[in-house]
Parts: C-alpha cells; structure tokens; sequence
C-alpha cells in the first residue's frame, strides 16, 4: 500500500514490501532493499540499504511521528495519520525559551517597537548570558515574564507582532 | 602519599581526578549536589557526600560543606579540579588554615596569580611581555573610560578571577563600555562569586598559546611545552592542539623560558598554564597565569606521556619532581576537542537535558574524558560541557584524519551537540593549513552536509519497526493508542 510520509518537511510517496526477513521500500519510482538488524547497539540499529551500511536510531514522538538520527544529522519523520492539525504557527511573533533559565533582564516593554535582530531579553542558563533577539520588526504584544523569573524550555516569552 | 583525597568538582573532570587516585592507591570521595546524585562522578567514587542543592553557591562553592565532608570522610587532601573553586584563593587559605592540602597552587601563589591584575603587575616587574592595560581593578566607570582613551579601542574587559571567557567582552567604542563592564561583573559574580573587572588592549588577530608548568616545592619549575587554542568560541576554547603550528622551534623555546620565568618569579607551585597571545609577527604577550589543572591538559599528556593530574597530587604531597627538563619532549601530534550540550545550527543555545544514547569512539590513539552515559540528564545548572575527545597520531595531518574519523563514531541522541561542528572545523582548509588566528570561527558558517533524502525516506518508512520497543511501550508512547503496545507485544512473542 502507497503512503505518504514527510521528512523534515518534504513529503515523499512510499511503499513497503515485505518479503521473508527482507524488505523492499519503493521511494519515488525507486526501488531500495533493505534489511534490518534484529538487536539494536546504545540505541542504534543497523540497517542495511542496497548493501550499504548505515546505523540509525529512531524515537517516537508520538504514533506516527518519530526522529531518526542518522550520522550527526536528525530527521523528523511525519506519516500521513499524524499529519492531520499540524499547520505551521507564526514563528516569527513569539519567543520562546530556547532552554530553561533565569530572566537576567528584559529589554522591552509592553508596545514598544522592535526591530529584527534587537535584544528584547537576556536569558542566563549554564552560566552564560544569552541574549534572545526579535525575529521580526513589530510591536510587543504580549510580555508574559519579568526580570528575576525562571522559565522552562518552550515557555512563551514575548510576542512580537507585525504592524 | 595520601591515602584519600576529597574531588570538590563534578562532571568529566571528577572523573579524571579519581582515576589519578585509583591509580597511586588512594581513596576517592565525591561530592555531589541535588542534581548530580545521577552523575557518573558518585559512581565513580569510593565515597560520596550529598553538600546541597544545585546552585554552586549552595553545594560546589560552598567551603563549610566541603571542609565539612573532608573532615567527615577523614581525606587528607582537597583536588578542585578546574572552575568552581580551583582558583579561589580565599579557599586555598582557608584548606591551609584547616590543615588539609589543597591540591595546586599556595593560596598566596594563586591569589598573586589567580587575580590577573596581581599577575600582570608582577611580570611588569620583571619586565615580562604585556598587553597595555590596567593594571588595577577599579569600580569607578570613568578610570575605565579614561584607561580605554589612553590604550585606545578595540578594547577588552576582563574578569580578574576569570576562565573560560566567562565575564570577557570586546569593546569597539566608549558607547558600549559601560554596558559591556555591567555584563562582564554580573557574569564574573555568578561564576566565580567575585566581580571585579578590569580592561586591556584587545590584539587583532592574535592566536593563543599556552605553557604548561609544573613546579615542586623544591624549588624545580619545568614547561612541558605548549598547547594552542586559537579555536575558540565566545572566548571558550573548544579545540586545542600540540604542538602548535604556528610556533618555530626558537619562539618555542623563547617562550618555554619566559613561562619558566614568569612561574619563578610569582613563586607558582603544581600544576598551571602560563597563557601568551602570539601576534602576526610572532612576538608574544603574557595573558594570564592559570592556577589549575585545565580542561585541555590531556593534550600535553599525550605529546609528553607524562600524567598531569597524578604529578599535582605528588607534588601536594611534598615529593620531588621526578623529570628535568631536558627529559620532557614532544612525541607525535595531539588534539582536544569539546564536546558542548549546545546547538550549533541556532546559535549554541545551551540544550540541556536527557542523554537517550551515546555511542563513543574508540580505536588506535583515542582517548575520551565524558562525563554522561544513556539515561543521565545533563543539568542546567552547571558548565554544558559533555566530553573531551582526545586524539593522538604520529603528526598533524594524520591527528585530524583520525579526529574525524572519531567523531564520526561519536554519537549522542537526545541533547543537541557540537560534535557535528567539530567535524567540520577538523575539514575545513584553513585549520588544516595551520594557518588561523582566535577569530576563526567568526567566519565560519556550517555547512549543509549533502544527503540523499530518498534514500532517508526508505529508511523513514520504516520507522516502526526501528522504534526501540522499550519507547514504544513504556516510554513516550503512553497514552497514545494501544496499537503500538499490540504490535511490540506480537514482535516480542516472535
């Protein structure tokens, strides 16, 4: 059966062929073989794809949704089930925290204008000063931390909205 | 010798420090805050005390608690490790007055050497080579704005406890001074619990190279030649080699000297670092004296074949020096790189968090100093370095090709690290020709590795059968649909 999955974005038709302890994946018109590894070592399996070798880990975000490491470089993987409500959300217009820390200052106020690139907060985590910086120009609309707050990684920050 | 020694660090330094200990006999004792009862620096050890909770103040910067332990657990010794309290000299004095040696410098050594103002005013003394500068801390903004008139900008402020770029900022024009020195206390405070700064002539271009010292106190002082660290982020040296390409064997010599000079003249005893920044022309300045074991010695272990860490407890413990100088020589090529829980594709933002896999190089000439193993969650409370990866071979070229090949067997899921950055500074031309300055990575972008993203797809097609079945039923999995839990269950039966 053809299903669609996405790779970091793209979207690819494919479909999986089983044949005894082997299996063939149809990509694109192309065809792969493929043979995987019964035990996995520290998390990795060992797969091997026309022959070449290549050892990948692989975790579920949720069903239908995984991450595959392959070498130095992650890979999101979305089938098709799990491709249902995920529309992309204006990145641009809010900051969040990109690991948790601790409010060191903030450099806006609620309404100020702000252009891409400028400071708009210094978050302090592992002993280092980060500054976040606005995305986009815009105006402050929401200032949802004061200095002095701790916050944890993904916590909304500020959002900068477009004029 | 002692018989046990308290480690007042944590991570891949502790570590490092308790196999010194095991290998002379003695008996280790750890410390730990109450996010490190995880980490691999209490398995380690043959004993290990709870001192507080995460914030170093409350546990590894923390005197009573850690006088306390070494007390309790009867260790005749304190080894600090690097950062933390490795060059608080108030602590040194204070191990002094309670009788228990402290693994380094005299207090009165490090806090001639360790507060940098001190340090400069004593080579100026002896005429050292310096970087124009202040030679005293001030807290007033305008002896500052004046200093930096008469030396001129680009300027450079700069902890007085510092390492590690903590605290450090280059300052282009009068109008960021003032912000740049309020930055630079607020940091230098949090780090090393003392805020004073003081500020230098910033050098363009320079590249950094190191001396390392060991000194008895019977009077022997001898280098053990040097390190270069021009790789540096944000100040932060993240890899570093020996020997350096840039030096000819009479400026390697000039500077062995003036680093044995400059040790002498402080009085410096164990382990440090006399750092030097080299110019275009190779005329060296004197930078700082680090008074501790550093991050980047097992370089220097591997060219010299001498043991760094296991030298400073014989040397705290009053024996003689066993090597002269003219027995320490370079042997082949070494090279450090750190590995950092950052993300080196959003600008190395700190990812801390849970370690899910790791899997570590090995082989001919590899040696790995880590801290972490699957299942341990890196804190957030605390330096993000990961690993040390160390590689040696018989010169510079081959050292990278085994560098590389190292670091593609390096693998760590679950934390962002730099490994993937490494990797390509270790391809790049410019580090390869030997030929770079501190300002290396300024210009450097990563590159987009090129990858058949069909081919990733067929393997991504089959991503449910790659899915460890120990995720997929008790892990991440929980709660969603119990599908999953039905196939592993039948796979499991097989």
């Amino acid at each position: 059966m053809k299903k669609k999955i996405r790779v970091n974005g793209k979207e690819f038709e494919v479909e999986v062929r089983d044949d005894k302890g082997c299996c063939e994946v149809e990509v694109e018109g192309k065809t792969y073989s493929i043979d995987l590894a019964d035990i996995r070592m520290e998390g990795f399996s060992s797969v091997l794809i026309n022959d070449e070798s290549i050892q990948v880990n692989c975790r579920m975000v949720k069903e239908g949704d995984y991450l595959l490491t392959i070498g130095h470089n992650v890979y999101e993987v979305m089938f098709q089930e799990a491709m249902i409500g995920t529309a992309m959300e204006d990145e641009g217009a809010v900051i969040t925290a990109p690991m948790p820390g601790l409010v060191a200052e903030l450099h806006v106020a609620l309404n100020d204008v702000v252009k891409k690139g400028q400071p708009l907060l210094i978050l302090e985590a592992m002993k280092m000063q980060n500054e976040l910086n606005a995305k986009s120009d815009g105006v402050v609309k929401e200032l949802l931390v004061a200095k002095g707050d701790t916050v944890g990684i993904g916590q909304k920050l500020v959002v900068v909205e477009a004029e | 010798m002692f018989k046990k020694i308290l480690i007042a660090n944590r991570g891949e330094i502790a570590l490092r420090v308790i196999r010194a200990c095991r290998e002379l006999g003695i008996k280790a004792v750890s410390i730990f805050s109450s996010v490190d009862r995880d980490s691999l620096h209490v398995r380690y050890a043959d004993e290990a005390y709870f001192i507080g909770e995460a914030a170093p103040g409350a546990s590894y910067l923390n005197f009573d608690k850690i006088i306390e332990v070494a007390r309790k657990s009867k260790a005749e010794a304190i080894h600090p490790g690097y950062g933390f309290l490795a060059e608080n000299s108030s602590f040194a004095a204070r191990c002094e007055k309670e009788g228990i040696p402290f693994i380094g410098p005299t207090a009165e050594g490090m806090a001639l050497v360790g507060d940098k103002i001190a340090a400069r005013q004593t080579v100026q003394k002896i005429k050292g080579p310096l970087i124009p500068g202040m030679v005293g801390a001030s807290r007033d903004i305008k002896v500052f704005e004046e200093k930096a008139k008469v030396i001129g900008y680009p300027i450079l402020v700069k902890a007085s406890m510092g390492g590690g770029g903590k605290g450090m900022r280059v300052v282009r024009s009068r109008e960021e001074l003032a912000k740049a020195i309020e930055m630079g206390r607020r940091e230098a405070k949090s780090a090393f619990g003392d805020d004073s700064v003081y500020i230098e002539k910033y050098i363009e271009q320079p590249r950094h190279v190191e001396f390392q010292i060991l000194a008895d106190h019977h009077g022997t002082v001898i280098h053990l030649f040097e390190r270069e660290c021009s790789i540096q982020r944000r100040y932060q040296k993240i890899v570093e080699e020996s020997p350096s390409p840039a030096l000819d064997d009479e400026t390697r010599r000039k500077m062995g000297e003036a680093a044995v000079k400059i040790a002498k003249a402080v009085g410096y005893r164990n382990a440090g670092t006399v750092e030097f920044l080299l110019d275009k022309d190779k005329n060296f300045y004197f930078l700082e004296v680090n008074a501790r074991i550093q991050v980047e010695h097992p370089v220097t272990e591997f060219i010299t074949g001498k043991d760094l860490v296991k030298a400073q407890i014989m040397i705290a413990s009053g024996e003689k020096l066993p090597w002269k100088q003219e027995e320490i020589t370079q042997n082949g090529h070494a090279i450090e790189v750190r590995v950092y829980a950052e993300d080196p594709d959003n600008n190395f933002m700190p990812s801390p968090g849970l370690v899910e896999y790791v899997m570590e190089p090995s082989g001919t000439g590899i040696r790995l100093d880590s801290g972490i193993f699957p299942g341990f969650t890196i804190p957030v409370h605390y330096d993000p370095i990961i690993s040390k990866l160390i590689v040696w071979a018989e010169d510079r070229p081959a050292c990278i090709e085994r560098m590389i090949r190292a670091l593609k067997e390096y693998r760590i899921v679950g934390v962002k690290t730099t490994i993937k950055l490494l990797k390509q500074i270790m391809e790049d031309k410019r580090f390869q020709s030997g030929n770079f300055s501190t300002h290396f990575l300024e210009g450097f972008s990563m590159k987009e590795e090129k990858v058949d993203l069909n081919k990733i797809a067929a393997i991504a097609a089959l991503s449910d059968r790659l899915v460890p079945k120990i995720h997929a039923v008790e892990g991440k999995s929980e709660g969603v649909t119990s599908m999953w839990k039905l196939i592993n269950r039948k796979r499991a039966l097989r």
